[in-house]
């Protein structure tokens, strides 16, 4: 298909189309229940559920500490998938114009990696306690 | 310019000296990691360093030469600023161990931290590629962070930390926008067949051969390539600590570690330096507007210099001012970076002057650090008082710290003189009286702010304050005490054991862009 | 073109646009955390101007940084994120005005 003549706002379309099917399915699916079941608002009712307990203390809690350091390490590791993304589309040519050089190569990047993660395992960065 | 393909041969062997600083970073890492602990780690990681310097010796060409797909240079000025910057590491090692152990639990991390800002350093100065500057630095600045906020629990740390990552990733983004801006200019005048031989539009050549012609009679382009290198320059001359972007410098120093800091003013402002320098250097071309021919470099010139006039008064006078050793070095330390942008004002012989010069400030400044760690009485306590009457209490130390401080001073015969002397006589040379005169006023305010503290040591009244230095001399910082004073001692009587080979490399490496200056 | 087409100025408009936005953020914001995400900001608006350059140029030298940069400003996260929780677990405060201990 020649794209060049679709004016990039045409190509825009099927995305608007599915935010808008997004936005009508949410807003039907949340409000269906409504729609359908009986609707007799009690004060218990309306209360937070907490597995069925009563509720404890505000929602708007501090997090610990501990979820900025898993989170930290993931946005660490994660990241790097940027660079192999490239190198795997790309892989087929590389390989017949560079031969292995750069399957050891990412061999290499990997095996630095891992050692980052032994370093992490190590120095207790992925205990929970 | 070709790239040979054949990868695991050549270009493998002239990265061989960084890949083995990796090597020497990853086994650091991994015995910190399994709990090897004590005087090994600073010993591997210091033959390490000495091993990797003649590596780069070793496969180094004296004329210049890439590697990786135009990415590094491992030729020309390369593997003498490979030395610089793993002896500017190797000497912080003589006194971090002691230290690290005097105040606080050691913290083993920081030798793996140690080796990979070496390596950030070396890919920035040594870069072809203004990719790899942006990495290189990157890496540098990071272990610098960490170095700044290394004591978790103290709030100095905290803070002096907080403040260097700041006011760092800021000055990062300007430049990161410098080199964007540079890349959209560099693209404006294709060279079809250069591109398929050369690897990267960044590419310093590659720029000196294609910028000309964007230039070449577009005011937008000239003013686009003006604002480039002016947001180049801000990332730059706040890594060096020039006047506008100082701030941070005695804040950050204060904070640090003393050794860490010590490494902090002189390899990573070295690092930076001669990345700064190469740039500018290849980046200076002709280009022709409205059939006047204008010269780049000169312009830049114009820049720099009020930079170093207004870093040499500001740095000097304020230092003069301080009570706090660590504080009057800092602001000491922007002062040189004053006397360093002199010299790349001179242009000609000027870089290598600068070069020189931050070899040897290198030296001092890492031995003056050092010996303020070991006086420290408790953490970060460097306060002027705590020095008087050392001079009979350590006479060997007063007289260590004492070389060091003439030599930061520049009194004959010890290297730091050489190292002002060059600087100046080139800039005379380049008709900068002004600014040469300003050097040397300013030198004067500074004699009095060093001279002051020996003052302090010798003719002091002594202190009950004062720590018990004669135990604090283990083998190790007295070894690299001994080796600094012989090394300043031996520069400044024979310099040109040392400015020879730095004229040699200079002049092959980048000789052709000098030649086309004529100055 | 057709005149609904984005051309490549106007996403180097919007690069600037959000550039200054995190400039003027990094200088006027007190949170420590928001300077920082200013900063990130910035990174990405350069990001987005060299994506732009690196089409208007045909050329993958700009996307390949682009990559390198999105690293650098991930591993930039973890340690700025590290210390300003060591920073706020000493002080519970993470205001930069008051960040003045060293006095010259």
């Amino acid at each position: 298909m020649d794209t060049s003549a679709i004016s990039p706002i045409v190509s825009y379309v099927p995305i608007f189309i599915l935010i808008g099917i997004a936005i009508i399915l949410g807003l039907l699916l949340t409000n269906l229940s409504r729609l359908l079941g009986p609707y007799r608002p009690s004060n218990l009712k309306a209360s937070a559920y907490e597995s069925g307990m009563d509720p404890v203390g505000s929602a708007h809690e501090r997090f610990s500490v501990k979820f900025y350091l898993i989170a930290m390490l993931f946005i660490l590791f994660d990241i790097e998938v940027v660079f192999m993304y490239p190198w795997a589309v790309q892989y087929k040519q590389l390989l017949t114009q560079f031969g292995m050089f750069p399957f050891i190569e990412m061999l290499v990047f990997v095996a630095i990696l891992f050692i980052g993660y032994i370093y992490v395992y190590k120095k207790g960065g992925l205990k929970w306690s | 310019m070709e790239f040979s393909i054949d990868l695991l041969g050549q270009s493998t062997v002239q990265i061989l000296p960084i890949l083995f600083l990796l090597l020497v970073g990853l086994a650091l890492m991994m015995l910190d990691a399994f709990k090897v602990h004590g005087k090994i780690l600073p010993i591997l990681t210091g033959l390490g360093l000495i091993f990797s310097a003649v590596l780069a010796l070793a496969y180094g060409s004296p004329s210049s030469q890439v590697a990786f797909f135009g990415m590094l240079e491992t030729g020309g000025i390369a593997p003498l600023v490979h030395v610089f910057l793993c002896a500017s590491g190797l000497f912080t090692l003589f006194f971090l161990p002691d230290y690290l152990k005097r105040y606080h639990r050691p913290i083993e991390d920081v030798y793996a931290l140690l080796v990979f800002a070496v390596i950030g350093m070396v890919l920035m100065a040594n870069a072809a590629d203004l990719i790899m500057t942006f990495i290189g630095l990157e890496t540098m600045s990071m272990c610098l962070y960490i170095f700044a906020a290394m004591y978790k629990t103290e709030e100095r740390s905290n803070e002096s930390g907080f403040k260097y990552f700041l006011l760092g990733s800021f000055a990062s983004a300007f430049l990161l926008l410098g080199i964007s801006l540079i890349y959209g200019l560099s693209g404006m005048h294709q060279l079809p067949q250069a591109k398929v031989s050369m690897g990267s539009l960044l590419n310093l050549d590659v720029l000196a051969n294609t910028l000309p012609n964007v230039l070449e009679g577009s005011n937008v382009n000239e003013i686009i390539f003006y604002t480039a290198i002016g947001l180049i320059l801000i990332g730059f001359l706040f890594k060096v600590a020039a006047f506008p972007f100082h701030s941070w410098t005695p804040d950050v120093y204060e904070g640090t570690p003393t050794p860490l800091a010590g490494f902090m003013a002189t390899g990573g402002k070295m690092a930076a330096f001669i990345a700064l320098g190469v740039i500018m250097q290849k980046l200076n071309f002709f280009y022709i507007e409205n059939g006047v021919e204008f010269e780049t470099y000169p312009k830049i010139i114009q820049v720099l210099a009020i930079a170093s006039l207004l870093t040499m008064i500001y740095g000097n006078i304020v230092a003069a001012r301080q009570t706090n050793i660590k504080r009057m070095l800092a602001y000491s330390s922007i002062a040189h970076s004053g006397y360093v942008l002199l010299g790349f004002c001179a242009g000609g012989d000027g870089f290598e002057a600068s070069l020189f010069y931050l070899f040897i400030y290198t030296l001092m400044n890492i031995g003056a650090f050092g010996m303020v760690g070991m006086a420290e009485r408790q953490y970060e306590d460097t306060h002027m008082d705590h020095w008087k009457g050392l001079g009979k209490k350590a006479p060997y130390f007063a007289a260590a710290m004492s070389v060091f401080l003439f030599s930061l001073t520049g009194i004959p015969p010890l290297a730091g003189f050489m190292a002002k002397y060059q600087v100046f006589i080139t800039a005379i040379r380049a008709d900068l009286i002004l600014l040469a005169t300003v050097g040397i006023l300013t030198s004067v305010i500074g004699a009095y702010y060093y001279i002051r503290l020996i003052v302090y040591m010798f003719f002091g009244e002594e202190q009950e304050t004062a720590p018990d230095l004669n135990t604090r001399f283990t083998w190790m910082p007295a070894t690299g005490i001994a080796l600094l004073v012989a090394l300043i001692l031996f520069f400044g009587v024979l310099p040109s054991t040392i400015l020879s080979p730095i004229d040699k490399v200079v002049e092959s490496g980048l000789g052709i862009v000098m030649a086309s200056l004529g100055m | 073109m057709e005149s609904l087409a984005p051309n490549a100025f106007s996403y180097l408009a919007v690069s600037i646009v959000m550039f200054a936005i995190g400039t003027i953020g990094v200088m006027t914001r007190r949170n420590g955390i928001v300077v920082f995400m200013c900063i990130e900001l910035m990174l990405n608006a350069v990001n987005l101007s060299l994506v732009t350059f690196s089409r208007m140029h045909n050329d993958p030298t700009g996307s390949m940084l682009v990559f390198f940069v999105m690293c650098v400003a991930a591993a930039e996260a973890v340690v700025g994120l590290s210390i300003i929780i060591a920073l706020f677990r000493n002080k519970l405060d993470i205001d930069i005005n008051n960040l003045n201990i060293f006095k010259w």
